[in-house]
């Protein structure tokens, strides 16, 4: 009795494992999963995706510009779709659908024509599309087609009293190169998610200035960014940086990078990819003139990024009270800075000096009006005489050790794609029996070009031509049908007309 | 039509399984990434951060103290508008234990003095240069981030609304 | 006189070039006189027509290389460019095909597609601008030119898809397939509509800017029949007596273009709507019985096969150009070979659909009019690949401001 049980167990166990096999294996899956891939792809680019919008908080970003949709659009988690659990797991059974098919139908295929037998059965023979034969042959005739055929380079195998001449068994395999491919290029993708395989953030390096990446390992440094426009000032004509790489404080890498041309250090690509277009200010000298006398009384350096706090011109001492880099001025808000960036910078100085009573005074180079308007009473005008602005460049951190695996599998697709479309698989069988040589063939697909070819290899032994047949034509009755394996052997490949 | 053997489609299967799982693992921990923090009850990291005038303050400094640590900007709208609730929490609760501690998120010392005199504020404001204890240490995201610690120097709330006195309250009152 | 405005004027000839062809063929295949001739069969008019397809083939290569060597590069970045790129593989593929496949009656069908897309393309701004760092490359010169090839091709499989379907849809019912070939023949007026409409308030100068709720001025190139939200109706001059706008946009149409896009859609149907209906009303009967006349008598297996052949080399051709060299070229520009960009995925989605074409063909015998409207019906996908992610989803690698 246990042994019943026991075999109930495996039968019901096969029958699950065959049920999946099956459902994986099934081309109508496999077609629904490509097309909800398809359209899942499609509900991604409705609205821009969370890498792709300008705004850094996306919880308000798609309220704010699309509307109630677009709230729900972010909610539904559509904002960010394509590395979401959904989604990837669509891809994964896409994956498996590939392996599963490719294994169940392609070993099978090249077992049985591994194995096919070189000697078949006059009656297939006749029922063949490509059909012929050629009354009072000899072994000669069959040595002689033979020889015909591998002078087309066709490979031969001969058994006593019969021949199967063969070419292009590979491309039969094409739709199996082809999954094969995309198989490769998945696991490419999916390679991304193995820790330190891929990394990919965006850098904003000013003058000068250097950031640390702990996970590639290496510090970028910016020594200096070149903008350039078109005439017009409204199309970039080129950004480069000069970019230094260190590993601690060891100089390892560096280059002058140009878009499309980046450095590579360790496995990791750094890219010229963008840059901020509105200058920031870096250095600047300052003027100061008295006003009631209009005569100038020294210059003064600024540092924009990390200003100092005391200056000394003549007799006068400036002190830096405040610093507003990105300075706004509201009616409501009072004055702050909008930004850490010194974009537009608003300097407050309390001056002191000889026979003054220690004045507080603005300077907001970029504002020039608000600083007129504040700057009515002011004892002093501070005027830039000369300032050096820089801009921002946008750097885009790269490393993604799949890429090779995801290359090599578009190749291997590609590959297969010439198998498919352009190379197709022909056989012709020869028989001798009887006296008589009967010589039938197939292909998988260009059954009038193969028709050609056939008719120039046999018609010299003196066979007659064999007329195509329409492949709406029956099966006489009782006849063993051809060997195939797969419906693709019928020739349902597309003929030519 | 011949098919594949029964032990074939086995292994297949149980190859892809594993795969699938594995995959299915990687990518729940590749989308959860961002989500590490802090959680409540944990000891709150030590950090030694610079004052304005160059001198050095602890997290120890301030044990036995009821210790609202808060991480803040000057570009910061929210920060700027909780600004003067932190003060007066301090003003009203200092002589209970409470202090207020300010790290700000690397901007200028001028900046930052400025912003002071602004404000009219005078708890402990300390610079966290190069982020290190915001980012890596307390794992703040968005700011203003405020946390509490009691005395004993467990974290026992981490808020990342801008506060007001009477939310303060409410948080710092069962510890005091 | 410089290379620019020679190619300006060589764009101009094909242009004609490929109307006239239109003419001829579309004559060579309905004549009275053609009636008693075999189906298909090459007359004097079609001959002359291929004449000018291969003239006005001629003129456009010049033109693709002289406004090439104007520019130091293959003329593809922009919309112009791409789309008369994209008329130009269309007649290549043509041509080529005609070689293998001698069929007169595709030309009747094949030229109007390549001139209308040609027309198309002349709508959008010509001027030659040098290109920004990111399209420095010679993969784009690879990329775009060998996905533009694939698409020709594959627009060679909508036609004959679309003549196999005329040829064996019975158009005198009004069978689902009957109104789907209607549609079909609308939407090419439309599409025609659109650029005369177009042209013509271009040629006029027309252009009216307006300050509205919208962050930055939107300028109309067609009478604004609809307003941006908020404007005052009727404050914005008018049109044969009737002032304008009519109507605003409703506030849930975001965007600062959304009323001027819309206002082009009414202008398009509008436009159509007069065509389709003057037409109708000339032949008295549907218009797709009017072009089914072209393809009587032709052997629908053959048309069917065409079909599937075009699918057959336009397909790898597609995945090599749009996806692969696409894949290395993003790689080298953006540092990401895939990041989901909506031109990215369009391309993707289009391939999937053509590779659900081939599995239902090749696997579940989905031959003869399932096939032909999977054919028609991909066109739909590559013009929303080419024409609607371009225009209504803006991204990194859209030719949109």
């Amino acid at each position: 009795m246990g042994d019943e049980a026991v075999n109930k167990n495996n039968k019901k166990q096969r029958n699950i494992l065959e049920l999946v096999w099956d459902w994986f294996a099934s081309v109508k899956v496999g077609i629904s999963l490509i097309v909800i891939l398809a359209l899942g792809s499609a509900l991604g680019t409705i609205y821009p995706q969370v890498n792709a919008i300008p705004h850094p908080n996306p919880n308000f970003y798609y309220k704010d510009t699309y509307g109630t949709l677009g709230d729900l659009y972010h909610k539904f988690g559509l904002s960010n779709m394509y590395t979401s659990w959904w989604f990837l797991t669509l891809v994964l059974l896409l994956g498996i659908s590939l392996v599963i098919v490719s294994i169940d139908r392609g070993v099978p295929l090249y077992k049985s024509l591994k194995n096919q037998p070189v000697a078949r059965k006059v009656i297939a023979l006749r029922a063949d599309r490509l059909y012929t034969n050629k009354e009072t042959a000899t072994a000669a005739d069959l040595t002689a087609l033979g020889q015909a055929l591998q002078k087309r380079r066709y490979k031969i195998r001969t058994v006593d009293g019969a021949l199967l001449a063969e070419k292009g068994r590979l491309p039969r395999f094409g739709a199996y190169v082809i999954h094969a491919g995309l198989i490769v290029i998945i696991l490419g993708v999916f390679a991304r998610l193995i820790p330190g395989w891929y990394y990919d953030e965006m850098v904003w390096l000013k003058e000068d200035e250097s950031k640390t990446i702990s996970e590639v390992g290496f510090t970028v440094k910016n020594t200096g960014f070149q903008l350039e426009y078109y005439e017009g000032g409204d199309r970039v004509k080129k950004y480069e940086t000069d970019l230094e790489v260190y590993e601690g404080a060891q100089k390892v890498a560096e280059k002058h990078l140009i878009v499309n041309e980046p450095l590579t250090y360790n496995n990791t690509l750094v890219f010229q990819n963008s840059f901020d277009p509105t200058p920031m200010f870096k250095n600047g000298k300052v003027e100061m003139i008295d006003r009631k006398t209009e005569q100038s009384l020294g210059t003064f350096d600024i540092n924009f990024i990390d200003p100092q706090e005391t200056y000394t011109v003549g007799p006068y001492q400036l002190k830096l009270t405040n610093y507003f880099p990105d300075i706004k001025v509201d009616a409501e808000k009072g004055v702050y800075t909008s930004s850490n960036e010194p974009y537009n910078p608003g300097l407050s100085f309390e001056i002191s000096g000889p026979n003054l009573a220690p004045t507080q005074q603005w300077m907001m180079p970029t504002a020039p009006f608000v600083e007129q308007m504040l700057g009515q009473e002011y004892p002093f005008t501070l005027k830039m005489v000369d300032v050096s602005l820089f801009n921002m460049t946008g750097l885009l951190v790269h490393r993604d050790l799949g890429i090779p695996v995801v290359y090599t599998g578009c190749a291997i697709t590609l590959y297969g794609l010439v198998l498919v479309f352009y190379f197709q698989h022909r056989r012709i069988w020869a028989r001798l029996e009887d006296g008589v040589l009967h010589i039938g063939a197939n292909t998988n697909k260009n059954w009038l070009g193969f028709a050609k070819e056939f008719n120039k290899a046999v018609e010299p032994l003196g066979a007659t031509a064999a007329v195509l047949k329409s492949k709406l034509a029956k099966q006489p009755e009782n006849q063993p049908e051809p060997p195939h394996t797969t419906e693709s052997e019928t020739g349902r490949e597309g003929t030519q007309a | 039509m011949a098919k594949t053997a029964g032990s074939t489609r086995v292994l297949t299967i149980l190859v892809l399984l594993v795969a699938a799982v594995g995959i299915i693992f990687a990518v729940v921990k590749f989308n959860n990434k961002e989500v590490v923090v802090l959680n409540k009850g944990e000891a709150a990291p030590a950090f030694t951060l610079q004052t304005l005038d160059g001198n050095q303050a602890s997290l120890a400094d301030y044990k036995g103290k009821v210790v609202l640590l808060n991480f803040w900007a000057t570009w910061c709208e929210p920060c700027r508008d909780e600004m003067p609730a932190l003060q007066q929490a301090y003003d009203k609760y200092k002589e209970q234990g409470l202090v207020v501690v300010a790290a700000n998120l690397d901007e200028n010392n001028i900046t930052i003095k400025g912003f002071i005199n602004q404000y009219q504020l005078n708890f402990p404001i300390l610079i966290d240069k190069g982020r290190e204890v915001a980012l890596d240490r307390y794992k703040v995201g968005p700011i203003p981030t405020t946390f509490i610690i009691d005395k004993n120097g467990v974290l026992q709330s981490i808020e990342q609304t801008p506060l007001t006195l009477m939310m303060i309250e409410d948080k710092i009152k069962p510890l005091l | 006189m410089n290379l620019l405005d020679v190619s300006g004027f060589l764009y101009g000839t094909a242009f004609f070039a490929y109307l006239a062809a239109s003419i001829l063929y579309v004559i060579g295949v309905t004549g009275r006189k053609i009636k008693t001739q075999t189906p298909g069969a090459a007359n004097r008019w079609t001959n002359w027509g291929y004449r000018m397809i291969l003239a006005g083939m001629l003129a456009h290569a010049g033109a693709i290389t002289t406004r090439g060597i104007y520019g130091g590069y293959i003329p593809v970045s922009n919309m112009f460019e791409y789309m008369s790129f994209w008329a130009f593989t269309i007649i290549l593929a043509y041509v080529v095909i005609n070689a293998f496949y001698k069929l007169p009656s595709l030309g009747a069908f094949v030229a109007p597609v390549g001139l209308l897309v040609l027309a198309y393309a002349s709508v959008f701004p010509q001027d030659h601008k040098p290109l920004i760092p990111a399209l420095q490359s010679y993969w784009l010169n690879i990329h775009v030119t060998t996905a533009a090839l694939g698409e020709g091709i594959l627009t060679i499989s909508f036609a004959a898809g679309l003549m196999y379907l005329l040829r064996t849809t019975d158009l005198t019912k009004g069978s689902r397939s009957a109104k789907f070939l209607e549609f079909v023949m609308f939407l090419f007026l439309a599409l025609l509509a659109f650029v005369v409409t177009a042209s013509a308030f271009a040629g006029a100068g027309y252009s009216h800017q307006m300050f509205a709720d919208t962050p930055q001025e939107v300028t109309y190139k067609m009478p604004p029949i609809v307003g941006p939200t908020g404007t005052e109706l009727g404050s914005q001059g008018s049109l044969a007596g009737i002032p304008l706008p009519l109507f605003n946009a409703p506030s849930w149409m975001n965007g600062n273009n959304a009323s001027v896009q819309f206002n082009t859609i009414i202008w398009t149907l509008l436009s159509v709507a007069v065509l389709y209906l003057v037409l109708r009303l000339l032949a008295r009967q549907p218009l797709s019985a009017v072009v089914a006349k072209w393809v009587r008598n032709l052997d629908p297996d053959m048309l069917d096969e065409l079909s599937y052949r075009g699918v057959a080399i336009g397909y790898p051709v597609f995945t090599l150009g749009a996806l692969v060299f696409a894949m290395i070229w993003a790689q080298e520009a953006w540092g990401s070979y895939w990041s989901w960009d909506p031109k990215e995925t369009w391309a993707l989605i289009t391939w999937l659909y053509y590779t659900a074409y081939l599995h239902l063909r090749l696997r579940h015998g989905w031959e003869g009019a399932k096939s032909a409207w999977m054919a028609v019906a991909g066109f739909v996908v590559i013009m929303f690949l080419l024409v609607g992610v371009n225009l209504i989803i803006s991204g990194l690698h859209s030719y949109a401001t």
